[in-house]
């Protein structure tokens, strides 16, 4: 066995392993930050598209104003032209560049292509509304290109005229969504970050914090418990039930060191008494009669220490057969009566009366070994325990549970006890002079547990009752 | 009696033997299960002592071999599991009783007896006797005497088995195990006072203790030496 708390050095010292190496990369490695930089991703990649989807339908709904405007400003080119006195088409798109807000464009070009009149170059006669631009090449079928949107028709002499509208307000119009959305992003980006270092850094001081109580109960301060922070989240639950392990695990140590020191104990005194008495018979025995008697005597003291021992196992495999034995369809109600009418001769000597209120049928799922075993200790305790008097075992089906009663006129157990007296080796002072190893109900605190039941103790002085709840179960039919 | 005592641990073995022997039995020795299984088989044997956990093959497996072999000397397994499960496993395979170790002499020799004296048994009897005690199985009445004695249920099986075994010692938890079906150890001397009650009713003469190890039903004459 290696002493605890000198871990060898090839180990490195617990200190060492729990230096952080640095905070950032810590950081960075917490899962609530990875999941930080995932949903900014995320977010970022559906403002992206959530922008071009905007761009797009603003710019498809701007063009089609622009259409109706274009339109309509043709047809109002066409009728001003056509008025008497308005000097013809020429004169009036002349006149119409003259005072054009920066926005728009005409042309009128004759049917060769030379500009009559107008404030934009010359471009292919092309019938309804098309988009030119003059300055874009290759972006001419990106709509959001910039260029003059405009819609022409041929006159009745051949000329060709042209009424547009530059994209400039479009342009206007990308450049602040872009604009908004870049800000939007860049907030978000910072904000996402931010947030997400600060969630790690929360979750990861709790986690610490589990990691640092962690290391101190294996360093071997068993009563540590994590602290809890009141605000019933996913780790005040999980340290919940972290405590609530440890609590079992310190309770599981102290018992079984209980036990240990419990069975040397106990043992030491048979022991002893069974080497005194053969020390004493090499001492003064004379004759091969002495002898023999002092063997004798001495096998009952070596049986009695067996038997103790028996005990201890049966106990033992019960708790650790828990898990897996097999439970079969027990008719208790016919178990007990058996063992009333297998103990009641015995009560009899002892100057008690015992009667059974129990009915065939009554059916749990368990061990039918066991179950006999706990309850004849039962009412084997009830017998030896008790003043002499009436001694009751009865079994009702209640609440969708068997309860088995044994009662009797008492002391029973004072209410201090009522809980140790389920520990291995524990006796009441009081009967610490009749026989029995301490071990008794013991077992039946091992068989009950197996069977997920029960045990309550009722009444005391005047009468004591001992019910064992077992869970299921059904009543005769009747 | 022959025996055929398969155990592997000498100490124990020795100890058996010894017992057996001092018991009038005919005690010999196989160390491990192979030997065991070939000298079962080759051999007319009363009884088997077989040990559950054997070198070579263990107790188990050996006695489940001889039974599909089809040979039927009773077997009593020796373990120092005490489950509840050994021990069904244990007569499942073919074993006719089951004794955990530590166990007293007394013990084993009252189980070999009592199994040495099944195997020669020839069907069961309708009516069992000693002295003038006589046990009728199928009308289920028991006289002393030629007068008819009242006895419950658990009473008349406790006689019946105490019968069957007459001349032999009967332990307590022989009783326990085949009266009761109980296979625990009450911390009580509940078997006694079974027998002073069966005694009160049948006369004091006919069941005998045998100090240390158990009960046994003799004809008052035989016992007076």
């Amino acid at each position: 066995m290696r002493p605890p708390d000198q871990g060898s050095p090839d180990q490195g010292s617990p200190e060492a392993r729990d230096r952080p190496s640095g905070w950032l990369p810590r950081l960075l490695r917490t899962s609530s930050f990875r999941l930080a930089v995932l949903y900014t991703g995320l977010f970022t990649t559906s403002v992206l598209i959530l922008l071009a989807m905007m761009l797009w339908w603003g710019s498809t709904y701007v063009m089609q104003q622009t259409d109706q405007v274009v339109t309509d400003a043709l047809g109002d080119v066409l009728d001003a032209a056509a008025k008497p006195g308005s000097g013809g088409l020429r004169a009036v798109v002349a006149g119409l560049v003259r005072h054009a807000d920066p926005g728009s464009r005409y042309l009128l070009e004759d049917a060769s292509g030379h500009i009559l009149a107008g404030n934009m170059p010359a471009v292919p006669p092309v019938s309804g509304t098309t988009t030119w631009y003059p300055n874009a090449g290759m972006l001419r079928f990106w709509p959001l290109a910039s260029g003059v949107r405009g819609a022409g028709t041929r006159v009745a002499n051949g000329d060709y005229l042209f009424v547009g509208r530059t994209t400039f307000a479009l342009d206007e119009m990308r450049e602040m969504v872009t604009h908004a959305f870049l800000w939007v992003l860049g907030a978000t980006l910072l904000l996402a970050a931010g947030g997400g270092v600060v969630m790690s850094l929360g979750s990861l001081s709790r986690v610490e914090a589990i990691g640092r109580t962690s290391q101190e109960i294996v360093a071997g301060d068993l009563s540590r418990r994590i602290a809890l922070r009141g605000t019933d989240d996913e780790f005040d639950r999980l340290a919940l039930s972290l405590n609530a392990m440890l609590d079992r695990i310190q309770a599981l140590m102290e018992g079984l060191n209980q036990v240990s020191s419990d069975i040397a104990h106990d043992l030491r005194t048979p022991l002893t008494r069974l080497r005194q008495r053969l020390e004493l018979a090499r001492r003064t025995g004379t004759s091969a009669d002495s002898f023999r008697q002092t063997l004798d005597a001495a096998l009952l003291d070596v049986d009695a220490i067996l038997q103790t021992f028996a005990a201890l196992l049966r106990i033992a495999q019960i708790e650790s057969q828990a898990q897996t034995t097999e439970f079969t369809r027990v008719d208790l109600g016919t178990m007990l009566g058996d063992l009333v009418e297998f103990y009641a001769p015995l009560a009899e000597e002892h100057g008690h009366t015992l009667r059974g209120a129990t009915a065939p049928g009554l059916c749990v799922s368990g061990d039918a070994e066991l179950l006999t075993q706990a309850f004849a200790n039962l009412i084997e305790n009830a017998m030896r325990h008790s003043r002499p008097g009436a001694l009751r075992v009865a079994a009702t089906h209640r609440d969708a549970a068997v309860l088995v009663e044994i009662a009797d006129p008492g002391p029973g157990i004072p209410a201090a006890y009522r809980e140790k007296v389920f520990q291995r080796f524990f006796r009441l002072e009081r009967s610490r002079t009749t026989p029995g190893t301490g071990l008794g109900l013991s077992l039946v605190a091992a068989v009950v547990r197996m069977h997920r039941a029960e045990v309550q103790f009722f009444g005391g002085e005047n009468g004591f009752t001992v019910r064992v709840r077992l869970p299921g179960g059904d009543a005769p039919e009747a | 009696m022959r025996i055929l005592l398969i155990e592997d641990e000498p100490e124990t073995a020795a100890y058996v033997a010894a017992g057996l022997r001092q018991a009038g039995h005919d005690v010999v020795l196989a160390a491990d299960g192979r030997t065991g299984l070939f000298r079962a088989t080759g051999e007319d044997w009363n009884l088997l002592i077989v040990d559950r956990m054997l070198p070579g093959l263990d107790g188990l497996a050996l006695v489940r071999t001889l039974r599909a072999g089809g040979i039927a000397t009773p077997v009593l397994f020796l373990t120092t599991m005490g489950g509840v499960g050994d021990r069904v496993a244990g007569l499942r395979a073919g074993g006719d009783d089951y004794l955990v170790k530590p166990f007293a002499l007394d013990e084993l020799a009252a189980r070999v007896e009592a199994l040495g004296r099944r195997s020669s048994q020839l069907g069961p009897d309708t009516v069992l006797r000693s002295a003038d005690l006589e046990m009728d199985l199928l009308a289920r009445t028991v006289t002393r005497g030629g007068r008819k004695l009242d006895l419950q249920q658990q009473e008349f099986k406790l006689l019946e088995y105490l019968l069957r075994h007459a001349g032999q010692v009967v332990t307590r938890t022989m009783l326990l195990e085949n009266v009761w079906g109980f296979h625990f150890d009450p911390r009580t001397n509940v078997v006694d006072s079974h027998i002073s009650r069966l005694r009160g009713k049948i006369g004091a003469d006919l069941i005998h203790t045998v100090r240390g190890a158990g009960y046994s039903v003799r004809a008052p004459d035989a016992s007076a030496e």
